[in-house]
């Protein structure tokens, strides 16, 4: 007994100066780095209203996810070499927490990926939105625009609403695939590709991460895309859909693929982060095509993918940041910032990577289709064709598609 | 002088791991260049050293302190919950139907009616493993942990269908009502939820200490069948401690909900989730109250500490993940060591081959 006293307390000696140690070194450390990153902001910026630079914080899918995060930044990072804004990426599981805290800390500019508004918006829990508690930090959010009062008048002046017309690049990849598959002998060697032809063919796939309007809003477009095809060709199609892919088990991905390909179906198209990759290697494995999504991924694995439906979000990241260097923030503080095609921020991939396995005799043939996409993409521009924008909140009708069945939507 | 000693084993047996698995963190921190003393002060002076962390800390420790006591009571009586993370789950979720649904309430009613709910609704989902083993002796720990799985789909399809807010961009039910809202204190994080926790756990260290159900629960975790030969009846009181259990995850996962989340949503519970953050918390507090409200309240402080060192320094949050791991690994052998006597077993070995060698 006199030995086990002994060792514990010999132990919480121990534990005590370790604690000593611990919080003498951070007191001092603390202050010297906190004290020095102010001045080198100061040093480095100039202007005053600058402060610690822009803060982001990421979705779940985290800063390495190879599109949505990744590519915002890649926006922040081009701002910082072009414009000299230091940045500072969260990842978090506490967004309401993480916003009070970093505008607490006095960053001017924060961009908020993940889908979480209440608390900034509206308040929960009895206080006030932090958007008012923070009323001259900019907060930036994606994908929705709850800034809005039920007359449709703003909100909040220092929130800013980031929108992309993905629904109108979803539909832009509907019809690529329709076009592509109605032409696949013509245009591809026929020893590169095991594409099921005829009637049997006519089958395209799309998994979803979640039944819900950020997800859906690809499918519908898409399923238009194809509708609108298949219309003037006057052939039909078959669209299946599985919104409950989830967003990390690929190798479920590759299986549900797999059902769709040994099914006939010629294009899978994923939203469904991580789930793409297992797409994308199925794709390769049975030699048919997949489409990804949010950055351009064709050259994953080259010739496989058709076409990658683009949210670029480092295109309204780097927009924002050149405001907020520039003292412009008038200019987008309170408003919805809505990306369509021809912004560059949303639409489908160059097709550079798939058109190198066009062959020689399909090359008339392929200009032929990128001529049509381009009538499509304009009259997409000028409004002729409407496509359903089901994050908007718009009602999507199936029924109207006289060319496409959906039977497990 | 015996009383002490076992104390002082306790605060051993607390503090041994959770250092262990800072020092550890330290090194990797350290390897990946940054300052670990640093990276730590940020994190404890933070979460626990500023009036705003320590009531947000505070506030996180609630749904844990719940959990873990859940898991504790029946760890006692070596019945093994495994489905705290589901019955806090689907407990939460029937609160926010109730508080979307219902409107018009005055504020102390509408919190009652769900906090209710989901009691009620944890203690009847703890009540199909409870009958199963009570009656036909089918093993709790594959019921319960199998029932979560179950419980992660039943959500999913609900807050996808019926409940879903058409208006949420994501999978999301309706937001809460007003009413329904633990309200935060002073513009601080704390809520009354916090203190709802309190009492429970005040009632519980009576139950575990001073009451006949917990001397029997530690008969029965002791010796069940001796504890039936004794007059005890044994099944009846399986069922009575899994909905105890079933009653406070579902208290747990409600009054999450009610003060932090306000809507139901897939990612809820977080990873690890509430119930599974509880069973560490109840392996480190030793399923003993007082140690359960110390771990709670330390890996509240862990895990608001993560938020912080995402914000202020350049470590990745992932850092607290390893740590977790860390801990958890720790206690595992820790776990085992107190159900297989390892370290008795290693020493009795060595000493053998020692007394060979001398031989030799």
């Amino acid at each position: 007994m006199n030995k086990i006293t002994k060792k514990l307390s010999f132990l919480l000696a121990l534990i005590m100066l370790v604690s000593m140690v611990f919080t003498g070194c951070s007191d001092s450390k603390a202050g010297d780095s906190s004290a020095s990153s102010t001045n080198a902001s100061n040093s480095s910026s100039g202007t005053a209203d600058l402060g610690p630079g822009i803060a982001l914080i990421t979705s779940a899918a985290g800063p390495n996810d190879k599109g949505y995060n990744q590519s915002a930044i890649a926006g922040l990072e081009k701002a910082k070499s072009d414009l000299g804004i230091n940045y500072k990426v969260v990842e978090t599981t506490d967004i309401p927490g993480s916003l009070t805290q970093l505008a607490g800390a006095g960053y001017k500019l924060i961009f908020s990926l993940e889908y979480n508004f209440d608390a900034l918006i509206k308040g929960v829990g009895g206080s006030k939105p932090i958007a008012e508690q923070y009323p001259d930090t900019t907060f930036v959010i994606f994908n929705d625009n709850p800034n809005v009062n039920d007359d449709g008048s703003v909100k909040h002046k220092n929130v800013v609403s980031v929108l992309f017309d993905v629904h109108e690049a979803s539909f832009m990849a509907g019809a690529l695939a329709t076009l592509v598959n109605e032409n696949a002998a013509k245009l591809f060697n026929s020893g590169d590709y095991s594409f099921t032809s005829g009637d049997a063919g006519r089958k395209v796939g799309f998994l979803g991460g979640s039944k819900s309007n950020g997800i859906t809003v690809f499918g519908y477009g898409f399923a238009e895309g194809i509708n609108y095809v298949a219309k003037e060709l006057n052939v039909n199609y078959t669209f299946y859909s599985d919104y409950n892919a989830g967003f990390s088990d690929s190798a479920a991905g590759a299986t549900k693929a797999n059902t769709y390909y040994s099914d006939g179906a010629n294009i899978v198209y994923a939203v469904a982060g991580a789930v793409g990759d297992g797409v994308d290697a199925k794709a390769k494995e049975v030699k048919k095509l997949s489409i990804e999504v949010d950055a351009n991924k064709d050259a994953n694995q080259p010739g496989n993918i058709l076409t990658s439906v683009l949210k670029n979000t480092e295109v309204p990241v780097y927009e924002i940041a050149k405001n907020f260097k520039d003292n412009a923030m008038d200019k987008v503080n309170g408003k919805v910032l809505s990306y369509n095609l021809s912004s560059g921020a949303t639409g489908i991939t160059d097709l550079s990577v798939i058109e190198s396995k066009v062959t020689a005799d399909g090359k008339a043939k392929w200009d032929e289709i990128k001529g049509q996409l381009k009538t499509i993409s304009d009259k997409i521009a000028s409004g002729e064709i409407k496509v359903t924008n089901a994050q908007a909140g718009e009602k999507f009708d199936k029924a109207k598609l006289a060319n496409l069945k959906m039977p497990n939507d | 002088m015996k009383k002490n000693n076992t104390l002082l084993k306790n605060i051993f047996n607390v503090l041994f791991p959770v250092i262990s698995a800072l020092i550890l963190g330290g090194i990797i921190i350290a390897t990946i260049g940054e300052n670990p003393f640093l990276t730590y002060s940020v994190m404890i002076k933070k979460s626990l050293f500023s009036l705003d962390g320590l009531l947000k800390t505070l506030h996180f420790a609630a749904p844990l302190i719940l959990t873990g006591l859940a898991i504790a009571i029946t760890f006692k009586a070596n019945i093994f919950n495994m489905g705290v993370e589901g019955q806090a789950v689907l407990g939460a979720f029937f609160a926010g139907v109730v508080g979307f649904t219902v409107k018009g309430l005055p504020p102390v009613l509408h919190i009652t009616l769900c906090v209710l709910t989901g009691i009620v609704v944890g203690m009847l989902f703890a009540l199909i493993p409870a009958l199963l083993k009570a009656y036909f002796n089918v093993n709790e720990m594959v019921v319960t942990l199998m029932l979560n799985y179950v419980v992660v789909e039943i959500v999913k399809f609900l807050s996808q269908g019926v409940f879903k807010d058409p208006a949420s961009g994501y999978v999301s039910t309706y937001p809460i009502a007003e009413s329904a809202m633990f309200k935060k204190i002073f513009g601080s994080n704390l809520t009354v939820f916090f203190f709802i926790a309190l009492i429970v756990f005040g009632i519980m260290y009576i139950v575990f200490n001073k009451s006949k159900l917990g001397y029997e629960v530690k008969a029965i975790g002791k010796n069940p069948e001796f504890s039936e030969a004794t007059g005890m009846n044994v099944s009846k009181k399986i069922i009575i401690i899994m909905l105890i259990s079933g009653a406070i995850s579902g208290l747990a996962g409600a009054g999450f909900l009610m003060s932090e989340k306000y809507r139901f949503t897939l990612d809820f519970s977080g990873s690890p989730g509430l119930g599974w953050d509880g069973m560490l918390i109840a392996l480190l507090g030793s399923h003993n109250p007082v140690g359960i409200l110390v771990a709670a309240v330390f890996y509240a402080a862990l895990k608001t500490g993560s938020d912080y060192i995402g914000v202020f320094t350049n470590v990745p949050k992932d850092i607290v993940g390893v740590i977790q791991g860390i801990l958890i690994l720790l206690l595992s052998v820790k776990f085992f060591n107190e159900q297989f006597h390892l370290f008795e077993k290693v020493k009795l070995l060595w000493k053998k081959s020692s007394s060979t060698d001398f031989n030799k």
